[in-house]
């Protein structure tokens, strides 16, 4: 064989090679949003989350219940957040702080169980407080969340991946319910259906579809994200 | 027959460069399974930022001397970070560090009779494992035009039983 042309094989392997090892680019995330919200002065927001594993192959999906500013930036929120090397979702608690991220999270959801996920104010207004079912997993002074009253409650799912599964199916919907917010330390309303509005981000597949069943006066708040909608 | 050569010339180069790429995208996989045992991430000198953890999360953490030998040893607390994250696998270097990491605000609340997690209600001495070059984006509201993005991801593990507290990320 040529010497020039053996020169080009192993240089085109060599270069097959290079080509392979390198490490895929991630895109830019798109952020697609389904939900509730109100714009109702608060001081902490609740509500019960039910359990699903969903499938998500890149980026992260959650479902959180959140106090925040009104989109300028401040927040405190609780739930669940499933990374795409996340074999199940774990506990998370957020607040905005800028360019960065400040997350807590700690162990695994339990399979199967729904629980009631908390952020509010203490009663002497220094800290905010994540619980869930009642038992307090951590605190963020509120000097770092900038936030004493917020403007808005909001019930969400959220995920970076339209292929990835943001909620429950048709038949067995992810409920976030008994969606509520705190006006003063230990009291508590659940949303009036009235006045929530629905959170569909542009772009996004997926859309809460909403039923408001049982509860004290009708109150309680069932919600459904559709799954593998790809094609919107 | 000179153009057939060529032809076949060209399909031999586009089966070798095929042929690379295939066992370029393998070579990485078989770099990390050589190692036993789950891949450990090479160590950086990074340590924890007190002033700023406290400053965005409301943790304190308090470093102990290097005498201080604890139940678990630092290879085990990061074994057991990557037993509960295998994603953590992937990151570009870690580093780690003994001392006591506390949340005020839940001590405060344990003391005023809330039911409190015993993880967060007194200082726990812990190993924090600090892996670097794993991407985190923030959540937030829809209208944020800007998430915000961290490329460290902080471990903290019971240094007295091993247990896995929870991650936290501030930079």
């Amino acid at each position: 064989m040529n010497k020039y042309l053996k020169l080009l094989a192993v240089g085109t392997f060599i270069a097959g090679l290079f080509f392979g090892s390198l490490s895929p680019v991630s895109a830019t995330p798109q952020f697609s949003f389904a939900g509730y919200h109100a714009n109702v002065s608060n001081r902490g927001v609740r509500a019960n989350i039910d359990y699903i594993n969903p499938n998500v192959p890149t980026g992260q999906s959650l479902e959180w219940v959140m106090a925040d500013d009104g989109g300028y930036g401040k927040w405190a929120q609780i739930g669940w957040i499933k990374r795409y090397n996340d074999p199940a979702p774990i506990y998370f608690g957020e607040i905005g702080c800028g360019a960065n991220v400040c997350r807590r999270t700690a162990e695994q959801v339990p399979y199967n169980t729904t629980h009631l996920y908390q952020v509010n104010l203490n009663s002497t207004n220094e800290y905010w407080v994540w619980r869930i079912d009642g038992e307090v997993r951590g605190t963020s002074p509120v000097g770092d969340v900038g936030l004493t009253q917020t403007a808005r409650a909001s019930y969400e799912g959220e995920t970076t991946d339209t292929m990835a599964q943001l909620g429950g199916t048709f038949n067995s919907p992810l409920r976030i319910w008994v969606t509520s917010y705190s006006t003063a330390p230990g009291v508590w309303y659940q949303v009036n259906p009235v006045n929530f509005m629905r959170t569909t981000t542009s772009g996004t597949c997926y859309r809460a579809t909403s039923g408001f069943t049982g509860g004290s006066g009708g109150y309680s708040f069932v919600d459904n994200w559709t799954v593998t909608p790809p094609q919107c | 027959m000179k153009r057939i050569s060529w032809i076949l010339a060209g399909l031999a180069m586009f089966v070798l460069f095929v042929l690379g790429a295939f066992f370029g995208h393998l070579l990485p996989q078989r770099l990390q399974g050589v190692a036993a045992g789950p891949p450990e991430p090479p160590q950086s000198g990074k340590t924890v930022d007190p002033v700023l953890l406290h400053a965005r999360l409301g943790l304190l953490f308090v470093p102990t001397g290097s005498t201080v030998e604890p139940p678990i040893t630092k290879d085990q607390a990061i074994a057991k970070a990557l037993q509960v994250s295998p994603g953590l696998a992937t990151a570009t270097s870690a580093s780690y560090q003994l001392g006591y990491l506390s949340d005020p605000g839940a001590i405060i609340e344990s003391q005023n009779g809330e039911t409190v997690d015993p993880s967060v209600a007194n200082p726990v001495l812990v190993w924090v494992i600090i892996f670097d070059g794993i991407h985190n984006v923030s959540s937030g509201p829809p209208e944020l035009a800007q998430h915000g993005v961290s490329n460290e991801t902080n471990v903290s593990i019971n240094a007295n039983t091993g247990d896995y507290i929870g991650e936290f990320i501030y930079r």
